[in-house]
């Protein structure tokens, strides 16, 4: 049952180098209690993608056109007081650095205190406080721990705060932006145990965008692959990691090197555009070892092959 | 023959108090980043120093090298005791030793151009003129991978990417034919496709001109590909020390294991033991008795925090520093 | 323009410069301004500014653009060449100052130790003196002369260069790079030449021109209190220290057209140290 439906969408960043077209023409769509993992790397739109979703883009940015459909409704339609009501409900987002994230002069008890109370001013304060501290057990957290601080906690405690932030009202999809691409692995991996726990316990859906293909292939359902701004490949986790159709896929995979197999690792050459002049026709064929002469002329049609989608000229 | 050995190496830093603080209590306070760590590293080795934030290992490649004056301690380089030598003594050794670090943006000169940064090194211990450095810089510039050279001799570090910037400080370091390289994080702050082609560059020329390395990472999918033999260092102590493919198939300590059944890998089927340690990384200030992951180790057994375990042989070029064994 | 398009095109390329921006472009105009017309001051004007013209207390007109003051010297003229006086005086003390106060500021921000801690209280007790008193302090001291109001104003601005170099000294000390080098072997001397002066430059560039701003000032402080070149030679503070009496008369324009100069000039450097400031640390824009 689909949840979220990305269509065309296009994000343009406004800058004085120039128009970065950092999500130029995405389509995705999100399930109920699947978590996708968003994989790309700095400069691939996978953050722009993230963020516009609930629209909180910084203010060079602009959406361009496409739609966002949430339960039927578009949300790039509404207006900004409709979508503060759907921010923190409906759809939350956990940000990757927690320190800058979270409020350092109010306790982390008040803070998710007043996210309840901002949707759900009926609620006493008391009730709103009992739920705090059952969100805060939740992630973890010992509830005597609700009158601290956010510099009174450590890194993981604090991006557990934030989690318990984002999920306390039950909202239905969760994106989360590089949540432990600052902690250490022991600490990510127990926030990922979190995340997962989450998603099975409440049926949340969970955009998980990160650089880490092997942590995302790990914990996700289904990854998507963005280079450029555009979306490559995107399909069931295992198939992807296995059976990479894409070149980029393909050459990520070969030159990320695991812990669990000493390989040789090949290198992808050349480097990641300039967004403001992107490559023409499929933004990766300049650095792919499989380019065909049509690949710089013509942008490659979104496939269906074996149950997954692959923008590239070679399958079609 | 062993090119690098450590005994013992302790570095404390003093916390900074306030003035209150310090009427209120005499007693100072340090940071025990390093608290007594040994090994030894053979020539032609590359010897991973792996852990998380805080253990200490940034410190130690930055002790190796004399960036900081040990507490207490030997390290002994190419058989010279440098522990508390003075820079006079220290700058001939520099031509042999060299350390690249996690940042590229900050690991260059703004002001200086790319050719005169590679340039340095032979300038500095007058080992070419001016014309000579720079005809050297061309070749190294050519070396790693930044061709047209001219273009980016002349050109300046904010005008290059992060990884550009990373080949230049790998040529720098390089370019007097160092015997010896620490690389602190070298490719932790480079984008994952580029990532490979920066170690690539470290490997071939470790090969071409048969270096030794001190190579710290956080990461040990990184630390699997390059290393001969991996230590794993937790609160400031070395835990378990083994040649790399030793430590992944037959990790020993909890910590060891607890960190293998944590990293992301695209072949999870490979996972074994699965330790969960409680808890966080305790403050360095004050670190728990005994063995400073008891408060931690879902195996702590009573001795474990009271008494410190010593690292011990096990074989197989492997040690092990746990009372379990 | 073209020329100083150039200059800022080469500046980009090392670095310095992200882009130029309207208030240096403003402030480069104004001053380049004031230096090419006082330079063009026997072209300007026909008169001497230390000769009567035999017409006292002229109102301004075409004859005396600018009036004339009590003992007939015309304004127009004292202004054009009272820029040539205050320039003088002004970017002499300054360089002075800097050649002290820059120096001083390194060495005592790299090492550090005693010398930095007794240089440093001596630097910060002269700082602590509002910049007119002490400066007349000193002039009063050694006496009114051209050469004495510059000593005493480059004396009044040594801390100011001194706790602003040493403090870069002191961040730049700990950078990265700085480390870097000390790594690969390089002494203490190529360092600070080579590694934290340069890196410097863009600050203390910032400062002189607010420094001179601020001098201007000072020097027409010090000379309005007769304490700077003595007369008749042309400056604007002492036309000041003559007209001001006359003002209430009704003869304004004694003391308007200097007073005006010295808020320009002023505000002309001030802009160029603004507008430096702002390019050479320009704020960043994310793009995600």
């Amino acid at each position: 049952m689909t949840l979220l439906k990305i269509n065309n969408l296009k994000v343009y960043y406004y800058t004085r180098r120039g128009i970065v077209k950092a999500v130029d023409n995405v389509s995705l769509a999100i399930n109920k209690g699947e978590m996708i993992g968003l994989v790309g790397e700095s400069g691939s739109g996978k953050s722009t993608l993230g963020l516009s979703i609930i629209r909180v883009l910084p203010p060079q940015a602009k959406i361009i056109s496409g739609s966002v459909i949430f339960n039927g409704t578009d949300l790039l339609k509404l207006s900004e007081r409709e979508m503060r009501k759907i921010r923190g409900k409906e759809i939350s987002m956990v940000f990757q650095d927690p320190l800058t994230s979270l409020d350092p002069l109010q306790k982390i008890g008040d803070q998710i205190v007043e996210t309840i109370l901002e949707h759900e001013p009926n609620i006493s304060k008391q009730e709103a406080y009992n739920m705090a501290k059952k969100a805060l057990q939740e992630v973890g957290i010992p509830p005597d721990r609700i009158g601290n601080y956010p510099h009174q906690l450590s890194g993981g405690q604090r991006q557990r705060v934030m989690i318990a932030l984002a999920t306390v009202l039950k909202p239905k999809l969760i994106i989360a932006d590089e949540p432990t691409t600052a902690l250490d692995v022991i600490v990510q991996d127990r926030i990922m145990e979190l995340l997962s726990a989450l998603k099975k316990e409440y049926g949340m859906s969970i955009l998980f965008i990160t650089h880490d293909l092997a942590l995302a292939a790990e914990r996700s359902d289904k990854i998507a692959v963005m280079y450029a701004g555009h979306l490559y490949e995107y399909g069931s986790s295992s198939d992807i990691v296995n059976k990479p159709l894409h070149p980029y896929t393909k050459g990520l995979i070969e030159s990320i090197p695991d812990v669990f197999m000493r390989k040789e690792i090949k290198e992808i050459p050349g480097q990641p555009p300039d967004l403001t002049k992107p490559p023409s026709g499929c933004r990766f064929h300049p650095r792919c070892p499989y380019r065909m002469p049509k690949c710089s002329r013509e942008e490659p049609p979104i496939l269906q092959v074996n149950g997954r989608l692959v923008k590239c000229w070679l399958y079609s | 023959m062993v090119l690098l050995s450590v005994s013992n190496l302790k570095k404390y830093f003093p916390l900074q108090k306030s003035f209150i603080e310090q009427v209120i209590s005499r007693r100072k306070q340090y940071v025990k980043a390093v608290d007594g760590i040994s090994f030894i590293i053979r020539e032609g080795e590359v010897f991973s120093l792996v852990g998380e934030s805080g253990c200490g290992k940034t410190t130690t490649g930055r002790l190796i090298v004399r960036l900081e004056t040990p507490d207490s301690g030997k390290i002994v380089f190419d058989g010279k005791d440098i522990t508390f030598a003075k820079e006079k003594e220290l700058r001939p050794l520099r031509r042999k030793m060299q350390i690249i670090f996690q940042d590229p943006y900050a690991s260059l000169n703004p002001r200086m151009t790319i050719g005169d940064a590679i340039a340095e090194p032979l300038i500095i211990h007058g080992i070419a003129d001016k014309r000579e450095a720079k005809e050297e810089a061309l070749e190294m510039l050519k070396s790693v991978g930044l061709t047209p050279p001219e273009l980016f001799y002349k050109a300046y570090p904010h005008q290059l990417s992060g990884g550009q910037r990373q080949r230049v400080v790998i040529a720098r370091a390089m370019i007097l034919k160092p015997k010896f390289i620490v690389a602190d994080e070298p490719v932790s702050m480079i984008d994952v496709s580029l990532r490979a082609s920066i170690l690539k560059l470290l490997m071939r020329f470790k090969k071409d001109f048969n270096l030794t390395m001190l190579f710290i990472t956080h990461d040990l999918a990184v630390a699997r590909l390059i290393s001969d033999i991996v230590a794993v260092m937790y609160l400031g102590k070395i835990v378990e020390i083994a040649p790399v493919g030793e430590l992944v198939e037959n990790p020993l300590h909890p910590y060891t294991k607890a960190l293998l059944s944590s990293v992301p890998t695209i072949v999870p089927q490979m996972k074994r033991e699965r330790i969960i340690l409680k808890g966080d990384v305790p403050n360095p200030i004050n670190p728990p008795s005994g063995c400073r992951l008891h408060p931690r180790c879902p195996l702590a057994i009573e001795r474990c925090s009271k008494e410190e375990p010593k690292l011990k042989y096990v074989g197989n070029n492997h040690y092990v520093a746990c009372h379990l064994l | 323009m073209n020329i100083v398009n150039a200059i800022l095109e080469k500046l980009k390329t090392m670095g310095l410069l992200r882009n130029s921006n309207a208030l240096f472009k403003a402030g480069i105009i104004i001053v380049a301004g004031i230096i090419i017309l006082s330079a063009l001051a026997p072209l300007l004007t026909p008169y001497s500014p230390i000769v009567g013209t035999g017409d006292e207390l002229a109102p301004p007109s075409l004859k005396h653009p600018m009036g004339t003051n009590n003992l007939g010297y015309d304004m127009f003229s004292r202004v054009l060449y009272g820029a040539r006086t205050v320039l003088t005086v002004v970017v002499s003390a300054t360089l002075l100052s800097m050649a002290i106060g820059v120096p001083l500021g390194l060495i005592s921000g790299y090492y550090g130790g005693k010398v930095d801690r007794a240089i440093s209280i001596v630097m910060d007790s002269m700082y602590a003196f509002p910049s007119l008193i002490l400066a007349l302090a000193i002039a009063a001291v050694l006496g009114a002369s051209l050469i004495n109001a510059i000593i005493a104003i480059a004396v009044v601005y040594v801390p100011t260069y001194f706790r602003m170099v040493r403090g870069q000294t002191l961040s730049i000390k700990s950078l990265l790079y700085v480390e870097a080098a000390r790594a690969l072997g390089a002494p203490d001397s190529r360092i600070i030449t080579r590694y934290v002066f340069p890196n410097l430059l863009p600050t203390v560039l910032v400062v002189f021109s607010m420094n001179i701003a601020d001098a201007i000032l000072t020097e027409a402080g010090l000379s309005f209190l007769g304490f700077s070149v003595p007369p008749p030679t042309p400056d604007w503070g002492a036309d000041l220290r003559a007209g001001h009496s006359f003002m209430l008369a009704g003869y304004w324009w004694l003391v308007a057209f200097p007073g005006l100069m010295i808020m320009l000039l002023a505000t002309g450097f001030a802009l160029i140290g603004e507008g430096l400031s702002d390019i050479l640390n320009p704020r960043r824009e994310a793009v995600g």
